[in-house]
C-alpha cells in the first residue's frame, strides 16, 4: 500500500512493490549501512580530536601525494582512453575484439596482482624499469610508480564512458566539418571533442575517484615511504593495523566525502549538458 | 559552375561501386541522381565532393582538374542524409561554422558574420529559431538548417545526399517544392541523390538514372520518362505491367501475319520489327483501356480483382483469364470507369494503347500501337 502513496503512475512491470523493496534493501545493506556505521564511528570523537587526526602532518602528506598522483593518472588516462576508444570504434583491424575485451582486464584482475606485476616490470632490474633506471628515472617505489598503478586500474572508466558516445557520432560529423573548410585538427577540436566532452569528463572523474581509493595495486609499487610515497588508503590500513579504529574511520570519511562530492558534481554537470543535447 | 566527370571508377574491396562514369553537368542546373540502393549514386556524390577518392578517372569543376584537391578547398556545400548538425552548437553557430573556419584574411568580422547568418536563416525561414539546439528542431527544420549551413560559404556546387529521405511524406512534399524555389533564388549548380522517382521527376532539371554503378540515361525528366533508353529505366520509372509471351512470326489463325501469344490471349504485331521467340511487352498503367469486347488486334481477357476509386483516376487490379500475367494494374479516368459500369469480379477485355517490346536478350524493341 505504501507504494501507492509514492508512485501514482501505474507500474508497467508486475511485482513492482517487491522488486523496489529488494532494491532498497540491497542498497541499504551494501552501501547505506556501512556508510552510516562509518559516520557513527567518527561521531564518537570530539570535533577537535577528529580535526587533529585528519590534519596530522603525515596524513596531510598522503592527501597531497594521493591527489597529485590521481590527477596525473587521470590526465594520462584522459589522453590514452580517448585514443584507445577512438581506435576501437573507428578502425576495423584483426584482434580488435580481443583488444576490446582486454580493456576490462584491470577490472577483472585482482588489483594486488596488477600491483605485483607492475612492480616487477618497473623495478630497477625489471624489463621496463631497467631502461628508465639507465636514464636515471626511478619508477617503482617512487611517485611515478603510483601514477602508473593508478592509471592502469582506472583506464577502463574512460574507455567505456567514451565508446558509446563515439559510436553514436559517426564520421559524418567530421566530414561535414571538412566540407565546411575545417582541417582535420580543427574538425577534431571544434566538432568531435566538444561532443565527447561530457563523456570524457565523466570518465576521467570516475577514474580520478577510483584512483583516490586505490589500494591493492598501489601499495606494492609505491614503496610506502612516509611523507614521500604513502597514499591515503594505505594510511587508513596503517591506522587499522595499529588498532586505532577511530583514526582509520576519520581518514576514511575524508576520502568518502571527497569521492561523494565529486560524484555528485559530475552528475550535475552531465545532467545539464545532456538536457541541452536532447532538447529539453 | 559546370561539373565534368571523366571515366570515374571505384571499387570497395571486390565490389564495383562505379564503373567508368563519364558525365557533364551544365552550371546552374539542379540535377537528380536517381537509382535504386546500391547503384553507386551516393558514392558518385561523395567523389564529386572529395569525401571519397575514385580509383581512376578525373573530376573537373569548370574545366579545372580538382581530382586531387582536398575536400576543404573544393568549396562544395554538402547536405548529409542525417543532416550531421553539430549537436553542441546552436542553429546560429551551426550555420556560421563555415564562416568561422575561413582563413583569417578571408574571414568576415563578427558583425558581418552575424549579418550573413541571419540572412541565411531568413532564407530558410528559421530566423526565430537561431538560439535553439538541433535537438529542439523538427526533421524538416533540421534539414533547412543543414542547407543554410552548406550555403553559408557561397559554395560553387551544392550536393545533397537523399535530402528528404528521413522525413515523412507530407513534409517531404513541401520541402521538395521549397528546394525547387530556393534553387531559382540561388542558382548554384546542385546535385541531389534520391531513390524516389517522383522526387527526381518533380525537382530536377536533369535526371541521371543509375544502376549497378553505371549511368543508364541522362535527360530532362519528361524525356527520361517518355523515351526511356533501356529496359531498366522503363522498369524503374513508374509502375509497369509486363506481358510475357511468344512471338509467332507466321500464325495460321491470323492469316500468316505475326502474332504475340500467351494462352488464349494474343496481340497482332506489325509485319516487321519483332523477332521470333520470347517477347515481352511493357505497359504503363495509364496506357490501356478496358472494354466489353476484344478488338481484331488485341484479345486479352481479364477479370477485375480489386478496384480503388480514390481520386481522379480509378486504379484497377486485373487478373488474366486463360493466360499468364503477373498482377496487372490499370488506371482509368473516372468518367471511363463510370461509363463502363465496372464491378469487382467482372470479366472484360484489355486494350493496350502503347506497348514497349522487350526482346529475349533484354534490349528495347519497337513500340507497338495495337489500337
Amino acid at each position: 500500500m505504501a507504494a501507492r502513496i509514492f508512485f501514482t503512475r501505474h507500474p508497467v512491470l508486475p511485482g513492482f512493490t517487491l522488486s523496489f523493496g529488494l532494491s532498497v534493501l540491497f542498497v541499504s545493506l551494501v552501501i547505506l549501512l556501512p556508510l552510516s556505521g562509518l559516520l557513527l564511528y567518527t561521531s564518537d570523537m570530539s570535533g577537535a580530536e577528529y580535526w587533529s587526526i585528519i590534519t596530522n602532518s603525515r596524513v596531510v602528506a598522503t592527501y597531497k601525494i594521493t591527489l597529485a598522483a590521481a590527477f596525473w593518472a587521470s590526465l594520462i588516462n584522459g589522453f590514452l582512453g580517448l585514443l584507445l576508444a577512438w581506435v576501437l570504434v573507428r578502425y576495423r583491424f584483426p584482434g580488435r575484439r580481443l583488444m576490446d575485451a582486454l580493456v576490462d582486464l584491470p577490472f577483472a584482475l585482482p588489483t594486488a596482482v596488477a600491483g605485483i606485476t607492475l612492480t616487477t616490470l618497473f623495478a630497477s632490474n625489471g624489463w621496463l624499469g631497467r631502461w628508465f633506471d639507465m636514464a636515471g628515472i626511478q619508477i617503482a617505489y617512487a611517485f611515478p610508480g603510483i601514477v602508473i598503478a593508478m592509471s592502469f586500474t582506472s583506464l577502463p572508466f574512460v574507455v567505456r564512458a567514451l565508446q558509446p558516445v563515439l559510436e553514436d557520432i559517426g564520421p559524418e560529423y567530421e566530414e561535414a566539418a571538412h566540407t565546411l573548410g575545417a582541417s582535420t585538427p580543427k574538425a577534431f577540436w571544434y566538432v568531435v571533442l566538444p561532443q565527447l566532452r561530457p563523456a570524457l569528463i565523466t570518465g576521467t572523474t570516475l577514474a580520478f575517484i577510483r584512483s583516490l581509493g586505490e589500494f591493492g595495486a598501489v601499495i606494492f609499487i609505491a614503496g610506502n615511504i612516509p611523507f614521500e610515497t604513502e597514499v591515503t588508503s594505505l594510511m587508513i590500513f596503517v591506522r587499522i593495523q595499529e588498532y586505532d579504529f577511530p583514526a582509520a574511520t576519520a581518514i576514511a570519511s575524508v576520502v568518502l566525502l571527497t569521492s561523494l562530492l565529486l560524484l555528485f558534481a559530475v552528475q550535475l554537470l552531465q545532467g545539464r549538458y545532456l538536457k541541452r543535447l536532447r532538447g529539453g | 559552375m559546370s561539373i565534368t566527370l571523366d571515366n570515374l571508377s571505384k571499387t570497395f574491396g571486390s565490389y564495383q561501386a562505379l564503373e567508368d562514369i563519364s558525365l557533364s553537368l551544365t552550371g546552374g542546373e539542379l540535377v537528380g541522381l536517381l537509382g535504386p540502393s546500391g547503384s553507386g549514386k551516393t558514392t558518385l556524390l561523395r567523389i564529386i565532393a572529395g569525401l571519397e577518392k575514385a580509383d581512376t578517372g578525373r573530376v573537373l569543376f569548370d574545366g579545372k582538374d580538382v581530382t586531387n584537391m582536398p575536400v576543404q578547398q573544393r568549396k562544395v556545400g554538402f547536405v548529409f542524409q542525417q543532416y550531421a548538425l553539430f549537436r553542441h552548437m546552436t542553429v546560429f553557430d551551426n550555420v556560421g561554422f563555415g564562416l568561422r573556419m575561413l582563413p583569417r584574411h578571408e574571414r568576415p568580422d563578427r558583425a558581418a558574420r552575424k549579418a550573413r547568418i541571419m540572412e541565411l536563416l531568413e532564407l530558410v525561414q528559421l530566423e526565430q529559431l537561431a538560439k535553439r539546439y538541433p535537438a529542439q528542431l523538427s526533421g524538416g527544420q533540421r534539414q533547412r538548417v543543414a542547407l543554410a549551413r552548406a550555403l553559408a560559404v557561397n559554395p560553387s556546387v551544392l550536393l545533397l545526399d537523399e535530402p528528404f529521405g528521413a522525413l515523412d511524406a507530407k513534409v517531404r512534399k513541401e520541402l521538395r517544392r521549397w528546394l525547387r524555389r530556393l534553387h531559382e533564388q540561388i542558382p548554384v549548380t546542385s546535385v541531389f541523390v534520391t531513390h524516389d522517382q517522383e522526387e527526381a521527376m518533380e525537382v530536377s532539371d536533369q535526371v541521371v538514372v543509375m544502376s549497378q554503378g553505371r549511368i543508364e540515361q541522362i535527360g530532362a525528366p519528361r524525356q527520361v520518362y517518355e523515351e526511356p533508353a533501356s529496359r531498366f529505366v522503363f522498369d524503374f520509372l513508374g509502375h509497369i505491367n509486363a506481358l510475357a509471351g511468344q512471338c509467332n512470326l507466321a500464325c495460321a489463325d491470323s492469316g500468316g501475319r505475326p502474332r504475340w501469344e500467351n494462352g488464349v490471349a494474343w496481340l497482332a504485331l506489325p509485319d516487321s520489327g519483332c523477332p521470333s521467340g520470347e517477347l515481352t511487352f511493357y505497359m504503363r498503367p495509364h496506357e490501356a483501356q478496358l472494354a466489353h469486347s476484344p478488338t481484331d488486334k488485341a484479345h486479352l481477357p481479364v477479370v477485375v480483382e480489386e478496384l480503388s476509386v480514390f481520386g481522379a483516376t480509378v486504379k484497377l487490379e486485373l487478373g488474366a483469364v486463360g493466360w499468364h500475367a503477373h498482377a496487372l494494374e490499370v488506371e482509368l479516368p473516372r468518367d471511363d470507369f463510370l461509363a463502363l459500369g465496372i464491378e469487382r469480379r467482372q470479366q472484360l477485355f484489355l486494350r493496350p494503347l502503347r506497348l514497349q517490346s522487350i526482346t529475349a536478350n533484354g534490349a528495347l524493341g519497337p513500340v507497338i500501337d495495337p489500337t
